[in-house]
């Protein structure tokens, strides 16, 4: 089931001063995260990775994902500290075609020697805010009782 | 060949191989499977073809296959990765159902028995399909494409069919072009290199070259022609790129001794070097290659293999086999498990040296010797694809030509990705 990715999300993830994390699980079951900037979102919202090292533990990661069915998650952090978590499901690679030579002068005309390996896109299917304080807020309401006698008695005063 | 409509009970399903194997991607194993069965498209499949966009049979080189219907040149898979069915299909002698390429709900997908294996899209042609080079003729006459390899076949015919039942009896090429009646054995290298100028004008679409062709025979030394027509067409395109860098480029020839390898790796700027020595056992090569037997010889051909990585370097020499056609009636071998001990211990030989293995899965070709033959159960194909990624493990080998990208023929090298 696809979640939308809203449009205050996708303002977020086109800002050049938004850090992209992709976390991804590897054939031998290890977690790998790396930070990705050129995660963005298309116009059919969806969320598109570019790759540009055949090797990289991401590509094999996505490869992975999309030969066993594993998700993979990408984490939006904000310039003042807001976090959002897009789990998704990589559902296609493209290593040629228009649309990839679309991307592929795209990233060349920002980065002369930039070689474009693959793209990927990645339906989003669940989508929340980790931004510290909205985390704690959510937090409190769900489980008010994980939480140590002196801090409840100060919120209870 | 009649169908035998019980084939199906006679062998572990798809789902039951995947089940089988559980480390190795459901979706490569249905690429395997769907070349070991070939496929076909219905109306509604075919009806989405645009032919201003897509790559499909009819165009280009007509070498290994000669049907005109109007298919797709391949089949794109959700891992980016490409389906090539190569040679022809035979509609009338297949014992076994082929995989049905069909639409629905207005996308395209890979079935069988009307169930929904994988979703798929069609090749789209390079820039330079439609245009003519300076002769008239069109480029795709010269190059093909696959789709990030610019494909050169240089010679149309192999003069192993010279001799008498010296042709490998599972290859196309030569009874394709003598079907045809064609007459022109050699492209002339000045449209081919026309050919690669312009398309080398696409950015981002191709990653290397693969050079390959009929054997030649002749010269004072068996295959000193092949050799300096290689040399030339190597050269000639040589001279687009940086002076003295080699560019990605490989060679699939006949074996050359030491002296032709000498040559060739100081008279060109080629990158990588396959001489294929098609069927891992020295009898049944003598059998099915018997040219190759003839003129060179199983031992030799071996030999000069390993012997070509004192020229091009561990890791830049591969050798291609046909895999299956080791399993042909009369006189390949009778059971799956005798056929797969002999050949994966022969390919440790081999692989043990830093030299991979591309393996084609073997589907008896229209036009070939081996025509009406049946070949092995996709359990065998799996199999032994699996215990080559051990071996190429084991032995550290990579694999950079041949690989998803640029070639497409050999399924059991997309385990490398990962
Ligand atoms: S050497 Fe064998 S496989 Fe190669 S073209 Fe000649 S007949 Fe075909």
């Amino acid at each position: 089931m696809s979640a939308e990715i809203s449009k205050e999300l996708k303002d977020l993830i086109s800002k050049e001063d938004t850090i992209k994390v992709i976390a991804s699980i590897s054939p031998q079951g290890e977690v790998h995260s790396a930070v990705k900037q050129s995660v963005t979102v298309d116009e059919n919202g969806q969320l598109i990775y570019l790759e540009f090292f055949e090797k990289s533990q991401t590509n094999i990661n996505m490869v992975n994902s999309i030969w066993f069915d594993k998700n993979i998650s990408v984490t939006i952090i904000s310039a003042d500290n807001r976090s959002f978590v897009i789990k998704g499901k990589t559902i296609r690679s493209r290593v040629f075609g228009k649309e990839f030579e679309k991307y592929y002068r795209l990233y060349e005309e920002r980065e002369k020697d930039n070689d474009l390996v693959a793209v990927y896109y990645i339906e989003p299917l669940e989508i929340y805010e980790q931004t510290f304080a909205v985390q704690k807020a959510q937090h409190k309401e769900k489980y008010p009782l994980y939480v140590h006698l002196d801090k409840y008695a100060e919120e209870t005063e | 060949m009649a169908r035998d409509l019980e084939w199906r009970k006679k062998e572990l399903s798809l789902d039951e191989v995947a089940a089988k194997f559980p480390s190795f991607p459901k979706l490569l194993i249905l690429k395997i499977d769907v070349q070991r069965r070939g496929v076909i498209y219905t109306e509604a499949a075919q009806s989405k073809i645009d032919p201003n966009i897509h790559q499909v049979q009819s165009d280009g080189q007509q070498g290994f296959r000669i049907e005109q219907r109007y298919f797709p040149e391949g089949l794109i898979l959700k891992d980016g990765s490409y389906l090539i069915v190569s040679y022809d299909y035979d509609f009338e002698n297949q014992k076994r159902d082929p995989y049905v390429v069909d639409v629905i709900d207005d996308r395209i997908w890979i079935t069988d028995e009307g169930r929904k294996l994988a979703e798929v899209s069609y090749f789209v042609k390079p820039d330079y399909y439609n245009k003519l080079a300076s002769n008239g003729e069109p480029l795709t006459k010269y190059i093909s494409s696959r789709p990030q390899r610019i494909d050169v076949v240089l010679n149309q015919y192999c003069h192993f069919w010279d001799r008498n039942g010296g042709g490998c009896k599972y290859c196309p090429l030569t009874p394709n072009y003598l079907k045809q009646k064609l007459k022109e054995e050699r492209y002339n290298v000045k449209y081919i290199v026309e050919a690669v100028k312009e398309a080398l004008k696409q950015e981002g679409r191709f990653s290397g070259f693969m050079f390959t062709g009929g054997s030649i025979l002749s010269g004072d030394n068996v295959l000193d022609d092949e050799l300096d027509a290689y040399i030339e067409l190597i050269k000639a395109i040589g001279d687009l790129f940086e002076d003295g860098k080699r560019y990605p480029s490989q060679l699939i020839s006949s074996a050359f001794d030491e002296r032709q390898l000498e040559r060739l790796v100081n008279e060109t700027k080629l990158m990588h070097y396959t001489t294929d020595i098609e069927v891992l056992d020295r009898e049944k090569f003598a059998w099915i290659c018997e040219g190759k037997n003839h003129y060179i010889g199983y031992d030799e051909w071996k030999r000069r293999l390993v012997a070509s990585i004192d020229y091009f370097g561990k890791g830049n020499v591969s050798s291609g086999m046909v895999l299956g056609v080791e399993l042909a009636s009369p006189n390949g071998f009778v059971s799956e498990e005798e056929a797969f001990k002999v050949i994966t211990e022969e390919a440790e030989t081999i692989v043990e040296n830093g030299i991979s293995l591309a393996a084609n899965v073997w589907r008896p070709a229209p036009g070939s010797v081996f025509q009406n033959q049946y070949n092995p159960s996709l359990e065998y194909f799996v199999s032994v694809y699996n215990k080559f990624d051990e071996l190429h493990h084991k032995y550290n080998v990579g694999r950079y030509t041949d690989d998803y990208r640029r070639c497409g023929m050999h399924p059991g090298l997309d385990l490398l990705r990962v």
